[in-house]
């Protein structure tokens, strides 16, 4: 199995079955991904038939009253601005244009009632800042352990000084 | 995720935990896989580029596609090196899908252990997805304190 014996093919076979799994994962998130939109615009055009049934919607925000907010439903690439929607619960500063993910439902007068929301804010910035840092200390990490050897097909080689 | 930077060092503390020289090096790389795999590409495509690529990358991040990129990378690596170079990126792998099985998603779980045999999604929810933040500090301090113990020892 680790033996230098068709090596390319051994690869190739690796990669061939990586595509197939991931050709298998697409398919699947893809039909649940048109069930969900499917769902998405049903509830938009219509909340009174999904009265208290759990959603997770993108929105855009539009004007703010003291207690609701207007919001555009995102489905697939477009935003639903013909359907605007009433959110309660939203936190945070009451400016349009705001793209939030909320998790929440409908309730019987066709207002989306937030139970958690989630934003691009400085937590995830930081999150990405965090993360790069921490693939260029491995990279740096791996560098000062490792190194190519000169045969042709490069194979890493520990480096004798560490 | 966990950010990248709690990934890496939980994978060179566990690797410590059996060695001190470049075997730690493969724990850490294979802790770091998942996201390099799935993150990356997905980050890049998806986001910046509005490809509806997220579930096929979607599929490397589970044990399964993580077993086969590792047996796939071992062959990066000279014979004699090649099994315990696959055990050891492949166990940091694992270690990196178990802390991401341990937070609480934003609403349904999307880590799924058992594919492709199952879709189903499995999540622990017993940290909330930011809290690495708080640990990357304190995890970057150990991993330094345990790096220059380390070059101490070699350089006596």
């Amino acid at each position: 199995m680790f033996s230098d014996t068709l090596v390319p093919l051994k690869v190739l076979g690796s990669l061939i079955i990586l595509i197939l799994l991931g050709t298998y994962s697409h398919q699947y998130g893809k039909t649940k991904d048109e069930k969900a939109l499917k769902l998405i615009r049903t509830c938009v055009t219509s909340p009174t038939t999904c009265t208290d049934q759990p959603l997770v919607i993108r929105i855009r925000t539009g004007d703010w009253s003291k207690t609701l907010a207007m919001g555009e439903v995102k489905a697939g690439k477009n935003y639903l601005s013909e359907h605007p929607i009433k959110i309660a619960g939203l936190t945070g500063r009451k400016s349009a244009g705001r793209i939030i993910d909320l998790l929440g439902s409908f309730d019987r007068n066709s207002v989306f009632t937030t139970v958690r929301q989630r934003e691009d804010d400085w937590v995830q910035a930081t999150k990405y800042i965090v993360s790069l840092a921490g693939l260029g200390l491995c990279l740096w990490f791996f560098a000062r352990l490792y190194s190519l050897s000169p045969g042709w097909r490069l194979p890493l080689i520990a480096r004798q000084d560490v | 995720m966990p950010d990248l930077l709690t990934h890496a060092a939980s994978g060179y503390l566990a690797g410590r935990c059996f060695y001190s020289d470049h075997r730690v090096g493969l724990v850490v790389f294979g802790s770091i896989l998942p996201d390099l795999m799935t993150r990356v590409p997905g980050i890049i495509l998806q986001r910046f580029l509005e490809l509806p690529v997220a579930h096929f990358f979607a599929a490397f991040h589970t044990p399964t596609s993580l077993a086969v990129s590792c047996y796939g990378f071992s062959f990066l690596f000279a014979k004699p090196q090649r099994r315990l170079s696959f055990i050891l990126m492949f166990s940091g792998s694992l270690l990196h899908f178990v802390l991401d099985l341990m937070q609480k998603q934003f609403y349904e779980p999307i880590y799924m252990p058992w594919f492709p045999l199952s879709l189903q999604a499995v999540q622990w929810s017993w940290f909330h997805i930011h809290a690495s933040l708080l640990v990357a500090p304190i995890l970057l301090i150990a991993v330094l304190w345990l790096w220059r113990k380390a070059n101490e020892t070699s350089n006596r």
